[in-house]
């Protein structure tokens, strides 16, 4: 167990490292990026880099839809994985059925209710983050989620656990807001180590049409003179 | 369940006399007044929120003939909430805490050969609890107040379940207790109040809240557990004879989330 943790961890900062020379070629060719913000007479206004989350509006029934797949799939897969030990000694079709209908609070320890859960719903949270939803959203999927995997695939082994079904996505949202503030603080810097670890805590930022972007915020100071124009209708 | 119903009635009264005194102020010259004083307009809710909070709690263990006091603890509170009727919030929450007990006595039951109950008492046993509550509530805005950026204090009535379980240190072999047990698990119906004042609720601060509760648990049952390889067994079943509860009061300092 501990060295598939550890080849996890090894495997983060590799797709860190190999992410973080992938932003910094795109750094040549975006133009939010490399362009300093200019005034009339030529003087530059100095800018600086924000990486944020952009929140989709939208998102159909069909994308919701396919998010639950994609979570559900990863959660089967992860269980049928990971474990495959528990399954052979205590799972059955027989339980997978009928424990369905016996949720109770389970006695397991803290190190398992508060820790493991609160790390797998910072991930549900993140994914659905990922995927464009708000913090509420986010937090709705997640929960639904999780319910699925309670009555749905742990089920083979042990009844739905009440504490799991509030707690993984509650406290995972906690966390994953925590981390994903955290992570997009440190992509918003300049240092290489930094964007390593920002990719660590928030690993769905790397991945492809990521609902991230990072741009550009002119700084503006008292002591600068601009224009505005505006229409109102 | 006419009791448990009860408290529920008089809070959603209390929810109505808070709506009825911004009512009570409708005028023209108090217009501005009135939109500062509107609740359901602040950053507080507007509809659903997610608090969170932390502090420390104080806990007592309680049987008929016993009283154990925790050193006090920290805990964590998390709540979901939808705030309707311009005056009422319905919460799903959790309040997950922790506490140190040390010379903690307990009672258990053995059944004799003829049926009859014998007690037979443990004493001086250090023990770290960890305890879970799950509930849901209903919170009402205190009426007659004038709310202000300071002042925002609101009551909340809750009901749910619970778990609480104690790790016990210096347990020695002849104990009665079961030697294969690492942990004990006890469970059961709580029921509690808070209150509390939101701070921020009108300005563009960060709004954060204190809130004073305290819960009651009624423990059903308690077992004997014991890490499994995989999953823990449950050694041992005993019902709550001897009117064993759980009381907390808990200090906490949190924030809206969003």
């Amino acid at each position: 167990m501990n060295k598939k943790i550890s080849i996890f961890i090894i495997s983060l900062l590799m797709i860190g490292a190999a992410a973080e020379s992938l932003i910094s070629a795109e750094k040549e060719v975006t133009p939010l990026e490399s362009k300093k913000f200019s005034d009339s007479s030529s003087s530059e206004i100095p800018s600086r880099k924000v990486f944020r989350h952009v929140i989709r509006t939208d998102i159909s029934t069909g994308d919701n839809i396919l998010n639950l797949s994609i979570a559900y799939s990863v959660l089967w897969a992860y269980y049928l994985g990971f474990q495959w030990e528990t399954i052979q000694e205590h799972g059955s079709f027989k339980n997978w059925y009928s424990n369905m209908y016996q949720p109770h609070f389970d006695h397991d320890s803290y190190n398992y209710n508060l820790i493991m859960h609160s790390l797998a719903g910072n991930y549900y949270y993140l994914f659905y983050r990922y995927r464009g939803h708000t913090k509420g959203g986010a937090l709705l999927w997640s929960a639904v989620t999780q319910i699925l995997f309670e009555f749905t695939v742990e089920t083979i082994t042990e009844p739905p656990s009440f504490q799991d079904i509030y707690q993984t996505p509650i406290l995972g949202a906690v966390l994953g807001i925590s981390l994903e503030y955290l992570s997009c603080k440190l992509l918003s810097t300049n240092y290489t180590a930094a964007h390593i670890l920002g990719y660590i805590l928030n690993p769905f930022a790397l991945f492809p049409f990521a609902s991230y972007e990072s741009v550009s915020i002119p700084v503006v100071t008292t002591d600068t003179i601009g224009y505005r124009l505006t229409f109102r209708f | 369940m006419k009791y448990t119903l009860l408290p529920l009635i008089i809070i959603l009264l209390l929810g109505g006399s808070a709506t009825a005194v911004e009512t009570e102020s409708d005028k023209p010259s108090d217009s501005q007044a009135i939109a500062d004083n509107n609740y359901a307009a602040t950053k507080w809710h507007p509809k659903h929120y997610f608090a969170i909070g932390t502090g420390l709690s104080a806990l007592a263990s309680i049987t008929h003939s016993e009283e154990n006091k925790s050193i006090a603890g920290i805990h964590f509170y998390t709540a979901l909430g939808y705030w309707v009727f311009d005056a009422v919030g319905l919460e799903l929450g959790a309040i997950i805490s922790f506490g140190y007990f040390h010379d903690v006595t307990i009672t258990q039951y053995i059944e004799e050969t003829d049926g009859s109950l014998t007690p037979h008492t443990l004493e001086d046993f250090h023990s770290l609890m960890w305890d879970s509550s799950f509930f849901w509530g209903v919170m009402v805005r205190l009426p007659f107040t004038r709310r202000t950026d300071t002042i925002n204090l609101y009551l909340k009535l809750f009901q749910g379940y619970g778990t609480s379980v104690y790790w016990l240190f210096d347990k020695e072999e002849e104990d009665v207790l079961n030697k294969e047990a690492t942990r004990f698990f006890s469970e059961g119906v709580l029921f509690g109040f808070s209150i509390g004042n939101i701070f921020n609720a009108f300005n563009e601060k960060t709004t954060w809240f204190l809130q004073l509760s305290v819960h009651f648990k009624m423990y059903q049952e308690s077992l004997a557990i014991k890490d499994g390889e995989v999953l823990p067994e449950t050694l041992s079943k005993i019902e709550n004879r001897n009117n064993a509860h759980l009381i907390q009061i808990s200090l906490t300092a949190g924030i809206r989330l969003y």
